[in-house]
């Protein structure tokens, strides 16, 4: 059996077939003196869907906010498709950043555009995609999330559940190869917190990568591909969700599950 | 003692003379207001980016013009300027010392309304792939602008009202002319409250127009958030 020590120093690996998307190497991060990550070592592997758990201030947004660099590593590499994050240029980490969604709790909608417009203008000025095709994207998308008719609405006028919808279009329509969601159920009411998680299945049924912090266990249980126990700024734990939700070595793990299953 | 038939009497015979300074007085300033509004964007910006000798420009600019009299930096620059060799008409030199003055109380209003936008809109810019222009373009500016209208209106109505100190550098404004005619009919309070009720009308017209304006635009999107 493998103690927690070992299991913090091996490098976590989401395990499946497909190639490497993303390594974390040695990520440490401080907010001024508070040591928030310690050593994350981690592989993400193409079309895999992990799910971060764990207790509130253990880390979970911020190593999901390292990734795509919203918050800078005080040591250690973000390898993104092998380019290294930390080491870009304000340019490139815009070309990587493009390549990688991200779904906030708050949604973060521009609340001054339409929803058209919330979801083509990065398309069309980052990318520089025409606005005809940028449109056609954008509709294609809201279809599928079952929001066309909100096309010319502002997000003022949208529900909860509709406004994170529209978020996760926005992301999509920059066609990422990655998508990483913060907890983007958690500001919802109940009654809305479905449609988003359906929204969610679809997506990692398509074979979208797929980081997710989340307290929906039902959904991580059976979204995941792999879950990972976070802990006081470490991977305490990682898994297949039956693994994890069912056998969890960690003494840590278990009382975490004890409290919130 | 003050005599209305004589206000109504000045306001009538001598309307031409006053208009004439409300022209240029209105004109002063729409360019203000508008040149103000860019000056002060370009200062706001610039006061946002990461390089710091210009921040610390920008900075300094904004502290001095508002740390020192708008009659001070009027003489300054349309007798200061002509000194250096910048010949200018006089009109244009006035312009150009409300723009200055104007520009940095309208920086101010806009840093404060590039405050308000909420740090989670940068980081989805962010997360989209927008570049620092792209983000403060299509992201935040536009944000921060609409909280600033209000702020910005007001400066205008200001701006009016300042520009009388504009009759001490000889420009034909509402004040020069309200002044002028008061030097030949010996009758100061009644000309001057001629100008005064003037004055009032215009700014109020504006506070009243801007109010409209205001209550249109926020119901047109039924409240930011
Ligand atoms: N910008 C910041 N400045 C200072 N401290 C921060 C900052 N962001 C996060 N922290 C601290 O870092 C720790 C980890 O925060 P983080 O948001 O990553 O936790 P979390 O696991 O996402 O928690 P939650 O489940 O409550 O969202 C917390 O102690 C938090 O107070
Ligand atoms: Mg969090």
């Amino acid at each position: 059996m493998k103690t927690a020590s070992s299991e913090v120093k091996n490098v976590v690996d989401s395990g499946s077939s497909t190639e490497v998307l993303v390594q974390v190497r040695g990520l440490y991060k401080n907010f001024g003196k508070l040591e928030v990550l310690k050593d994350i070592n981690l592989n993400v592997h193409k079309s895999d869907v992990l799910v971060l758990i764990g207790p509130s201030g253990s880390g979970k947004s911020t190593l999901l906010r390292s990734i795509n660099l919203l918050e800078k590593p005080t040591a250690g590499q973000i390898l993104f498709e092998g380019n290294d994050l930390t080491q870009a240029s304000r340019k490139e980490l815009c070309r990587l950043r493009e390549r990688m969604g991200m779904v906030f709790q708050q949604f973060n909608l521009f609340p001054h555009l339409k929803v058209k417009d919330n979801i083509t203008v990065s398309p069309r000025k980052v990318k520089s995609v025409s606005p005809a095709e940028a449109e056609e994207k954008a509709k294609n998308l809201l279809t599928r999330v079952g929001l066309l008719d909100k096309w010319n609405e502002y997000p003022s006028r949208l529900s909860g559940g509709q406004k994170q919808r529209v978020a996760i279009v926005r992301a999509l329509a920059m066609d990422p190869d990655m998508m990483l969601f913060d907890e983007p159920t958690s500001a919802l009411d109940p009654e809305m917190v479905g449609e988003v998680l359906d929204v969610m299945k679809a997506l990692a049924a398509d074979g979208m990568t797929m980081m997710v912090v989340t307290h929906e266990m039902r959904f991580a249980r059976q979204v995941a591909d792999y879950v990972l126990f976070i802990d006081d700024g470490q991977i305490v734990e990682a898994g297949p969700p039956d693994q994890i939700f069912d056998h969890p070595q960690q003494k840590r793990t278990q009382d975490f599950l004890n409290k919130v299953l | 003692m003050i005599s209305l038939p004589k206000i109504w009497e000045i306001l009538t015979t001598k309307f031409h003379v006053f208009m004439q300074g409300v022209g240029t007085t209105v004109e002063l300033a729409l360019f203000t207001v508008v040149l103000g509004s860019i000056l002060g964007l370009m200062v706001a910006v610039f006061r946002h980016t990461q390089f710091l000798p210009l921040r610390w420009l920008m900075n300094a600019y904004v502290a001095f013009i508002r740390g020192t009299p708008l009659l001070v930096q009027v003489l300054m620059i349309v007798y200061g300027l002509p000194q250096m060799g910048l010949r200018l008409p006089r009109m244009t030199l006035c312009i150009i010392a409300l723009v200055i003055n104007s520009g940095a109380y309208m920086a101010e209003l806009i840093r404060a309304g590039l405050q308000s936008v909420e740090k989670g809109q940068e980081e989805a810019a962010d997360s989209l792939g927008m570049n620092g222009y792209q983000k403060m373009r299509y992201v935040i500016l536009p944000q921060a602008i609409k909280v600033t209208l209000p702020a910005m209106g007001n400066e205008f109505i200001a701006i009016i009202k300042e520009s009388s100190v504009l009759y001490a550098v000889g420009v034909y404004e509402l004040t020069y002319q309200a002044n002028k005619l008061s030097s030949v009919n010996y009758r100061y309070l009644e000309t001057m409250i001629v100008a005064a009720l003037i004055y009032f009308a215009l700014t109020y017209t504006m506070t009243r127009l801007l109010g409209l304006l205001e209550r249109r635009m926020r119901r047109s999107e039924n409240s930011v958030v």
